[in-house]
């Protein structure tokens, strides 16, 4: 039989009972709509915080610290309140937010490591508050580390012009509350940003002291794109310093002497970042890395995704017993046709590629409708969540609606589904005994 | 020798009873001839019919047609042996429903991969000669019986078979509409083609040139019939 007369057949076989081929697809479409919106949610979601993370802090550097001298995780639980782990006992005698400071002879240590191409401060002051220059109206603030040469990827203006300018780049969140609509009107205009001293041992409690505060007037040269760091501001390196040492209160903070107690350390190559995080380790530092989060989500989100699969595929395996009973009610009532083929000549061989072919039919066709609905839904999804909650989904998508390759793929899935749900019933077909077909009423 | 079969026999089990339809069947048939198989119902001659068409397997014996021994080809062969060089026609038609005249009668052709436009091609000189051309675009449930049977004997002729395998061809026609199918065979029997024709009829088995009776799977009687009878039923 010739390809063309399987596919018109195939064609003309499942038109024949119109209503029950639309229910039997409708079933393919819901299991393969199920898997595309839980995948698009998952992926939609993943990409949301995997990009977060990435604009948090650039997945070549890692944060070091001395053990017992910072550490992120215990001053979280301790400021939480535990975060319902039962408390541990300390080891020694320091207090549970000593900060011990770094030097260059600890960092050479690190700067020697393969791999590491360089190593300095983590620069950080703790901001007040920001405003537009003769405004009063005040915002929250608070400064991320910029590091020269590892582009922030801005969406208007540019990066800085020296290390030491009086320049700021800004979170987009910032264009509308300062009452503008377009990041470019607020470009080349002066802010105003308050810092806070801060003396190291009282850190956290910055927010309850009576803080002596400083203004520095800097100027708008760019825009990050929206995102949850709303309120995110970068300054050039040298500027950070000056105000990180008002900060602190230590002059001669973020020099050789004392680099304060985070290092930035710098990864030639992203591929080598867990690796180098592994021996600084076993220097005696501790170390932390977005890649390392950003791995962790990944692996959360495998199963967050594998969870919700599942759904999917119980769904796909429901549409596959409507495929099977479809067929099989389908050959009972087409006995005698399928007698007379193999009558004038058909094999089974071909008997069984024409119920094969109708079945993957109804998944491809099942799955391109689930596919329309799912990115229908998807993208009606997306609409709603820009609009409810704009800082987090105007620049992303909670429903991830693919690229031509997965939904390609996906297409393909659903064929192959219906095809194997297919092979029973037309093997079924194929074996059928044809005097027996022939003589059926 | 066109077609011959040795100790052919074909059995069922019906519980635990063996009922043998076919009972050791020695049979040989010239190219070009017309036979007419007749018996009692359920004498076996259907189920010869079938086993020669290659549409059955026998229990044990061989059949060989054109020199070929059908009973030792695989599933795939007996059906290619089917498509090239076998036609059936049954008592009550087994036209597809869904299909119209043309796509009936172009049926064999399909299985033996010939493009569209070549098999209508085909087809359309049978519909002018079978006088179905008003009909071409019908539903075998808007045709009258003869029509019907005419849809099949065109699907039959449309594969050029050697073999004609007729069961009951008049069995649901009028006798008017059924001396016209069985003119139409004594004619296609002038034509070369082989026909084996199972009947209960005795005008439509008086065309043939041989009568077997069947009686129990076994042959128990052959009339031979001049030539000069055929062609009225």
């Amino acid at each position: 039989m010739l390809w063309q007369d399987i596919f018109t057949d195939a064609a003309h076989n499942l038109l024949r009972k119109k209503l029950r081929t639309f229910l039997t697809t409708a079933g393919v479409a819901i299991g393969i709509f199920t898997v595309f919106l839980t995948l698009a949610l998952a992926v939609g979601i993943k990409n949301f915080l995997t990009y977060q993370m990435r604009t948090y802090g650039n997945t070549k550097v890692l944060q070091v610290h001395l053990k017992g001298g910072f550490s992120p995780e215990r001053m979280l639980h301790s400021r939480m309140g535990g975060l319902g782990q039962t408390p541990k006992p300390l080891k020694d005698e320091s207090t549970r937010f000593e900060m011990k400071m770094l030097d260059e002879e600890k960092l050479q240590q690190i700067r020697s490591l393969e791999g590491v191409k360089s190593v300095g401060p983590m620069v950080f002051a703790i901001l007040n508050s920001i405003r537009l220059y003769q405004s009063e109206e005040r915002f929250d603030v608070v400064q991320l580390p910029f590091i020269a040469g590892e582009s922030l990827e801005l969406v208007a203006g540019r990066e800085f012009s020296s290390a030491a300018a009086a320049e700021v780049i800004l979170s987009y969140s910032y264009v509308p509350a300062f009452g503008y609509r377009t990041p470019e009107e607020l470009l080349g205009k002066e802010v105003v940003v308050s810092v806070a001293r801060v003396p190291p041992a009282q850190f956290f409690l910055a927010r309850m002291l009576k803080e002596k505060l400083k203004n520095f007037r800097v100027k708008i040269v760019g825009f990050v794109g929206e995102g949850l760091l709303s309120t995110a501001a970068y300054f050039p390196e040298n500027f950070a310093i000056e105000m990180g040492r008002f900060s602190f209160g230590i002059d001669n903070l973020f020099t050789p002497q004392n680099y304060g107690f985070i290092a930035r350390v710098v990864v030639n190559d992203e591929k080598h970042v867990l690796q180098v995080q592994s021996r600084i380790e076993e220097l005696g530092f501790r170390a932390s890395s977005v890649l390392e989060q950003l791995e962790a989500i990944n692996k959360l989100f495998l199963t967050i995704e594998g969870v919700l699969s599942l759904f999917g595929v119980i769904a796909i395996v429901v549409a596959c017993l409507g495929i099977i009973n479809t067929l099989i009610m389908s050959i009972h009532e087409r006995r005698r046709e399928i007698g007379v083929m193999k009558a004038v000549g058909a094999t089974q061989g071909e008997i069984t590629l024409l119920y094969a072919v109708e079945a993957a039919t109804i998944g491809l066709c099942g799955s391109i409708s689930g596919i329309a609905i799912g990115m229908a839904v998807g993208g009606i999804g997306n609409v709603v969540a820009a609009h409810l909650y704009p800082g987090y989904w105007r620049a992303h998508m909670l429903f991830w609606l693919g690229d031509f390759t997965v939904l390609a793929a996906l297409m393909l899935f659903g064929c192959i589904v219906g095809l194997l749900a297919g092979i029973y019933p037309a093997r079924k077909a194929a074996k059928l005994d044809p005097i027996r077909a022939l003589k059926y009423e | 020798m066109f077609l011959s079969s040795e100790n052919l026999t074909r059995s069922f089990c019906m519980g635990e009873q063996t009922i043998v339809a076919v009972d050791h069947i020695n049979l040989e048939v010239e190219a070009g001839e017309y036979i007419a198989f007749m018996g009692p119902s359920g004498a076996g001659k259907s189920t010869l019919l079938y086993l020669l068409g290659g549409l059955d397997r026998p229990s044990q014996g061989k059949i060989c047609v054109a020199g070929k021994e059908i009973t030792k080809l695989s599933e795939r062969e007996l059906a290619r042996y089917r498509n090239q060089n076998v036609a059936f026609i049954f008592q009550d038609f087994n036209l597809q429903d869904h299909l119209n005249v043309l796509e009936n009668i172009v049926l064999p052709l399909k299985f033996r991969e010939v493009a569209k436009r070549e098999r209508e091609k085909i087809a359309m000189s049978l519909i002018e000669r079978l006088g179905l051309s008003q009909r071409l675009r019908h539903k075998p449930s808007e045709l009258s019986g003869g029509e019907r049977q005419r849809v099949a004997v065109a699907r039959a002729l449309c594969g050029s078979p050697q073999l004609l395998l007729a069961d009951e061809p008049t069995g649901n026609l009028d006798s008017k509409t059924g001396a016209e199918i069985v003119s139409l065979l004594s004619d296609l029997n002038k034509n070369g083609i082989t026909i084996l024709v199972v009947t209960h009829n005795h005008s439509v088995a008086q065309t043939a040139q041989k009568i077997y009776t069947i009686q129990d799977g076994k042959i128990v009687h052959c009339q031979l019939l001049s030539a000069a009878s055929g062609g009225k039923a």
